[in-house]
């Protein structure tokens, strides 16, 4: 048994499939996305005696981002690069095979999704292209297994006999086209002419091998022609994010959340712990009150966190898989383009904006796919003055749908307004020039299930080990306060702001300590306010404007502080607490 | 005979022949995905006021609608 493992490096552009055939290979889970840059870690497993690392998707080989960084560090140790080609979009990918090629290591290039190249049509002469490229090609279609045999047949054969078959045929991108071979990480003033090679190389290689049927009429390609129709696809566009809402907000939070925090958490769990616990617990000591008083460690924060918050998380993250998986994001980035451009953004940033619906502090780091530092700027204040998270957003939605409908829209016009008018302002004085749309749609697919849960799973897991322990600082914090009657206290200090600004009930005090720790746990502390029948409507309404802009939650706000530096974030949570407070005061006033 | 126009300019259907892209950033990137000068496309889709969509093969690819004004392309008789 050798000790040192051989090294096989998967790369590709994003969404051809390396996960699937990672997957395949290792047995192990990698996450598989439809929209460039969401697999920025390296995943890494084995297959017999080889160590196989997943890169992320990337179009070349360079320092232009992080997947970039991460996939040549990865490459400069490989002992065979497994370059896996989408059949249907050849022209684009043999660029980075022909870049590939001038690195001189083993190398063997996977065709994948053959399957929907013959179904439109696509014709490839695969002894040619293997020819011309000068290393072994193999046709496959790994979301159906099919050429999995032949690269794990490939992978069988020892070191000697991998370099042999590499060094039969020598001559890197340019052997194809005739000329010297440029290098493979060239510096900046030599990037543009290695770059036209590779573009000449790979164009030549299509020119010779590929034949593109005239017209493509698929069930894909028509519904895409409707969904890039303004006409039709922002119709389609509101019926989705509508059919989200209702089944976030009242599918999930009335009735499985009903379920799981009213009777399995709130009643069968809530009477367990307590009856195991209270005989052992003096009422009036501190333990009670830290462990299964009214914000226990072991009453409130599980409640919360397992019972309503975790079934809305999943949901949430059920949805966004679906929607990255079936190539749905970047078609709503192209929709929302001319709208985002009065931002200062690009389409491309609904995505940092879409995700902080789901958790504000990923979105805040996925800000870095934005092309400049004004548009990153732009995206941070906007998520986190008025994108609420996932479990701050569902318990929104569930309390909003207990609103009268006039109430309801209010809501929805006073955070749209605020969103827009933030949004047109930064445009406005923020120096500088936004970068434009240019974007490669990855084709509609239907996503697969397996993928869809495992990736929901992995990212449901990391909410609760995320939010777990700030859930417990906060139960901490609140119980102590709670304890010492530090209450009362916070109450008088905010009574100005609460019952005086907002016209609240001093009790919403603690919801606004909540909300500074974390968000959701706020909105959840919030949302029993409101089912308890403390608040009324145009409380309610108030309540619910203040907690949307509030500050973003500890964790969101270290992020922002690494990320933007010292001065913008300073600037973002001060200016979200002005902003929530002075929007809360100019509701309460009008109504 | 073919006549110049930037991509913002061309309509929905025609098949155009790109130009020179003055952005050198934009340029590299148009070569990754496929689009050297002299690059065959197809104009998909246009949304008013928003990005045009391009064909490539079986590639699209979205071009916000400012940065279409600055690319040359010419018509191609097919």
């Amino acid at each position: 048994m050798k000790t040192t493992k051989r090294k096989l490096v998967l790369v590709g552009n994003p969404n051809v499939g390396k996960s699937v055939l990672f997957g395949a290979l290792t047995g192990t889970y990698a996450d598989v996305s439809n929209f460039p840059g969401t697999t920025v870690e390296l995943a890494t497993g084995r297959y017999g005696d080889w160590q196989v690392i997943d890169t992320p998707g990337v179009y070349g080989v360079s320092t232009f981002n992080d997947e970039e960084r991460v996939t040549k560090v990865a490459l400069e140790d490989a002992d065979l690069i497994l370059n896996v080609v989408d059949a249907t979009h050849l022209e684009r990918d043999l660029f980075l095979t022909c870049q590939l090629l001038d690195l001189g290591k083993p190398l063997l290039v996977a065709l994948n999704m053959m399957d929907e190249a013959e179904k439109a049509g696509v014709k490839i002469d695969l002894p040619g292209l293997e020819k011309d490229l000068g290393v072994r090609v193999i046709p496959a279609a790994f979301r159906e297994s099919r050429g999995l045999h032949l690269v794990k047949a490939y992978l069988r054969q020892s070191p000697a006999q991998l370099r042999a078959a590499f060094r039969t045929h020598p001559g890197g991108s340019a052997a194809a086209c005739g000329g010297p071979a440029p290098p493979f990480c060239p510096d900046a003033a030599e990037r543009e002419d290695c770059y036209r090679l590779w573009r000449r190389s790979a164009d030549r290689l299509c020119q010779r091998h590929l034949a593109y049927p005239r017209q493509s009429s698929s069930f894909a390609a028509r519904l895409d022609k409707l969904l890039l129709t303004p006409l039709t696809g922002l119709p389609l566009l509101l019926l989705l994010l509508l059919a989200v809402f209702f089944f976030i907000g009242k599918v999930l939070t009335q009735t499985v959340a009903g379920f799981t925090e009213g009777v399995v958490m709130g009643r069968w769990y809530f009477n367990w712990i307590t009856g195991l616990l209270s005989p052992h617990l003096p009422p009036d000591g501190f333990l009670h009150c830290l462990l299964i008083g009214e914000y226990g460690l072991l009453t409130m924060v599980p409640i919360y966190l397992f019972g309503l918050l975790f079934p809305l998380v999943v949901g949430f993250y059920l949805v966004m898989s679906l929607m990255e998986d079936s190539g749905l994001l970047p078609r709503i980035a192209v929709l929302a383009d001319r709208s985002f451009s009065r931002f200062g953004l690009n389409g491309k940033a609904v995505i940092p904006i879409l995700l902080g619906f789901g958790c504000v502090t990923m979105a805040l780091v996925s800000t870095r796919i934005l092309g400049s530092r004004r548009e990153r700027q732009i995206a941070a204040a906007l998520l986190c003055l008025a994108v609420p998270c996932s479990a701050q957003f569902a318990i929104i939605l569930a309390v909003a749908f207990s609103l009268q409908p006039v109430y309801l829209l209010l809501y929805a016009l006073i955070i749209l307004a605020i969103f827009t008018l933030l949004g047109l302002l930064l445009n406005q004085v923020l120096p500088g020039r936004s970068t434009d749309l240019f974007l490669s749609l990855p084709p509609l697919r239907l996503p697969q299930a397996g993928n869809l849960i495992k990736k929901t799973a992995r990212k449901s897991k990391h909410f609760l080990t995320d939010a777990g322990p700030m859930f417990l600082l906060g139960g901490l914090l609140i119980s102590l306060l709670n304890y010492f009657n530090g209450f009362p206290l916070l109450r008088q200090w905010l009574a100005p702001l609460t019952t005086g600004l907002l016209g609240l009930p001093e009790e919403t005090a603690a919801l606004f300590l909540m909300s500074v720790i974390k968000r959701d746990l706020g909105a959840a502390g919030l949302y029993s306010m409101v089912t308890g029948g403390s608040l009324t409507q145009p409380q309610t309404l108030v309540a619910l404007t203040v907690m949307t802009l509030f500050v973003p939650c500890l964790a969101s706000v270290m992020v922002l502080f690494k990320e933007r530096g010292p001065l913008d974030a300073c600037l973002i949570w001060a200016g979200s607490i002005i902003v929530a407070f002075a929007a809360g005061a100019l509701v309460a006033a009008i109504l | 005979m073919l006549r110049s126009l930037n991509l913002a300019e061309a309509r929905k259907g025609q098949f155009l022949m790109m130009g020179s892209v003055a952005d050198p950033a934009v340029r590299l990137l148009a070569l990754r995905l496929g689009l050297g000068e002299g690059s065959r496309v197809r104009c998909l889709h246009k949304l008013p006021g928003g990005p045009v969509i391009l064909a490539l093969g079986l590639q699209k690819i979205a071009v916000g609608r400012r940065l279409a004004r600055q690319i040359p392309v010419r018509k191609e008789r097919v």
